[in-house]
């Protein structure tokens, strides 16, 4: 027995030991933070043409893959895009992973492109993941002269879209205030939209008066905007207009005594929300499209400006004076003076918040060192970090639809008289693109399409 | 012969009944072991599963202006490294003989008077001093220095940090300072493609490291969901590998794997 009793010591020693050892201390989980992007390697291969392509088709199947390369430039962060040969033979529908793996290709776009008659062509993508060994997409489009950017633009965008499972702004359009058709005599600022690469540029406002404030509904259908009237009249006031993109019909929508402006489309469609001082004082109001009804959201004796929503419509950004100076404050917009918030607790003085599409974060413009810099902050009013500096005088941001990029205006000082506005481009994190506007007058209030 | 036989047989029978018991009994012995040597184990390795602890980069920022250097500018501006600067200065001293007759001279004594007479008899080489002065500006120490007191006057303009308690309590425990270090080894190596970012993934890796911080092994503590998410996360610590030596007193939390890398928390 006194054997057994040494063997059950051992075994309960040897069994025991380890596990009681680490019995005191528990597992420690330590957070690595946020990955870092990785930047796909983009392999534009062809244009495949055939021979029997006209020279102007020629040109055009260049300039088709010129614009898909400029396109997916834009995401630079992503991509980085490199340019194959123009071959005259037909489109190759297999790969060789293998072989693009070799080549550093993550992603691999092929085009070939068909006559179509003696001026169109019959343009056919076909895409690969490298990576994961699978085909995209194949997208087939007729492409004239008329239609080159805006298709192009569509097939770049389904492209983006099954590689990214997300939107892209290829399709997206940017509205902005210029005043390129002003004379000597006459200063004024219209309404004008371009693509997000800042072609087609399109005149949309006729008033020849001073237009502030734009915004785009969610379904791309409207358009708002304010008009400070140019003629001398006794009536004059800052009127709210809206615009149907379908018939391109303008009509007064908000006439009260004082200012009607800085208004948004809330997420549904079905109210907007605004400035109004016809109390005397500048407060937020919402105010229903069909029965033009209107509900106040903010009660204060200090000014209420510069409304934005977030995408779920469950908080509103807003600048006001309440703390002395202009600051931004969240609230919940369903009630009146309901969960207001300060959020910003710097900065001489704010301006223009807007929220990101996702609705965490917000950019804002703040006047710093004699100039307006770029800032952004998370809606519940931490991690504020600077974008801009050193880069002219910059304001009035807005985000992309899909939240990547800020479209922003820029001023430059040229003369003591004399300054010039543009429209800039960067990403998310401040780093700038390029600018969108210039030789068209001075380009302000960019408002991207959601 | 008939009883020898008869003797015999039973002596053989005898045997093998106690043999039989003999194996059984350390067969029963050796499981009742095992079996409760993993039941311990394992009600330990919920216990400390139950007990996980969480440690997030952090760093405590007061703000009062608004941030003078850009999102861009904090990416890419890298506190100089100091270390480089104390290995030099080893070097220096070790290189630097020790003569026998300095300890000697140490020892011979002075009355004040003469003591003060060398003194000032002694000229102040004051080009000489001039130089280290400006060397030491210049040096990389300087410059760090210089850095950090400009980042401690611009307010809200850390970058990533590297702090290792998120609710203020102040970590002086040796582990806590080696996991303090492991965000920042391991992030560099934390990249992923955009459509595995947006995503809102979340997995976490656990780590069994050797005494002198080399990867003994990486296994999914909690997995994302995705396959290539998991794949990622496993990748950045491999290519991390190896993490900082282990103090003595740690080592044995390394090895039994009592950390757990959390992608992204």
């Amino acid at each position: 027995m006194n054997r057994y009793k040494v063997i059950i010591i051992i075994f309960s020693i040897i069994s025991f030991l380890p596990s009681t050892s680490f019995a005191e201390d528990g597992l420690t989980i330590v957070a690595i933070g946020e990955a870092e992007r990785e930047v796909s390697n983009v392999f534009l291969d062809g244009p495949y043409v055939s021979e029997a392509l006209t020279p102007s088709q020629l040109l055009l199947s260049r300039e088709i893959k010129r614009i898909f390369k400029n396109n997916f430039s834009f995401y630079k962060s992503v991509f980085k895009v490199s340019n194959g040969e123009e071959k005259k033979t037909a489109l190759k529908e297999s790969v060789k992973y293998e072989t693009q793996k070799i080549a550093g290709n993550n992603i691999l776009i092929r085009f070939q492109a068909l006559a179509e008659g003696t001026t169109d062509l019959r343009l056919k993508v076909m895409s690969w993941n490298i990576d994961k060994e699978e085909a995209l997409i194949t997208t087939e489009l007729i492409i004239s002269k008329r239609n080159l950017r805006q298709q192009v633009h569509i097939a770049s965008d389904q492209v983006y879209t099954r590689l990214t499972g997300k939107e892209s702004i290829f399709t997206s359009k940017v509205y902005f205030v210029s005043d390129k058709h002003s004379s000597r005599s006459k200063k004024i600022k219209e309404l004008y939209s371009m693509d997000f690469d800042g072609r087609n540029k399109t005149r949309l406002t006729f008033h020849r008066g001073t237009v502030i404030s734009p915004a785009i509904s969610y379904d791309k259908k409207w358009l708002v905007y304010s008009l400070i009237p140019h003629k001398i009249s006794k009536y004059r006031n800052i009127n709210l207009y809206l615009y149907n993109f379908e018939t391109k019909q303008h009509k007064v929508l908000s006439s009260n005594k004082g200012i009607n402006s800085g208004a948004i489309f809330t997420p549904d469609g079905k109210e907007i929300i605004l400035t109004l001082s016809f109390g005397g004082n500048a407060e937020i109001y919402s105010m229903d499209l069909l029965t033009k009804a209107k509900r106040r959201i903010t009660k204060h004796f200090k000014e209420d400006v510069d409304p934005s929503i977030n995408r779920s419509g469950s908080l509103l950004t807003f600048l006001s004076g309440r703390s002395g100076s202009a600051m931004i404050y969240t609230s919940d917009p369903t009630g009146l003076e309901q969960k207001v918030k300060r959020i910003s607790y710097v900065g001489q003085y704010n301006a223009t918040p807007r929220f990101n599409p996702k609705g965490d974060q917000i950019v804002f413009s703040s006047w710093l060192d004699e100039r307006f810099d770029l800032f952004r902050i998370n809606s519940d009013g931490t991690g504020l970090s600077r974008l801009t500096k050193d880069f002219g005088s910059n304001e009035d941001p807005t985000f992309s639809n899909d939240g990547e990029f800020i479209a922003f205006s820029s001023q430059r000082v040229l003369s003591r008289t004399k300054a010039t506005h543009n429209i800039y481009i960067m990403d998310k994190n401040g780093e700038i693109i390029g600018n969108l506007t210039k030789n068209f007058g001075n380009c302000i209030t960019p408002r991207w399409s959601k | 012969m008939i009883s020898n036989d008869l003797i015999g047989n039973d002596y053989q029978e005898k045997l093998r009944l106690f043999f039989t018991k003999s194996v059984l009994l350390h067969i029963g012995v050796i499981l009742f072991f095992v079996l409760s040597s993993f039941i311990i184990n394992y009600t330990i390795e919920k216990t400390k599963r139950a007990s996980l602890k969480v440690v997030e980069s952090s760093v405590r920022v007061e703000m009062v202006a608004m941030p003078e250097m850009t999102l861009k500018e904090l990416k890419t501006m890298g506190l100089p490294e100091i270390g480089g600067k104390v290995d030099k200065a080893l070097k220096i001293i070790q290189k630097t003989p020790i003569k026998k007759n300095d300890f000697l001279k140490i020892k011979k004594k002075k009355n004040f008077l003469s003591l003060m007479k060398d003194m000032a008899k002694k000229k102040v080489n004051t080009k000489k001093y001039k130089k280290i002065k400006t060397k030491k500006q210049g040096s990389l120490e300087g410059i760090a220095r210089g850095d950090l007191k400009k980042l401690l006057l611009q307010g809200n303009k850390l970058s990533k940090g590297t702090g290792i308690v998120g609710d203020g309590i102040a970590a002086t425990e040796t582990f806590a300072l080696y996991l303090g270090k492991l965000p920042m080894i391991v992030r560099p190596h934390w990249i992923l493609p955009s459509y595995l970012l947006d995503k809102d993934l979340k997995c976490r890796i656990r780590i069994y490291l050797s005494e002198n911080g080399k990867l003994l092994r990486s296994n999914i503590f909690e997995t994302s969901g995705n396959i290539e998410y998991d794949n990622k996360a496993l990748l950045a610590v491999k290519k991390a590998s190896p993490f900082p030596e282990l103090a003595e007193n740690i080592k044995k939390r390394g090895i039994d794997g009592d950390i757990v890398l959390g992608f992204p928390l």
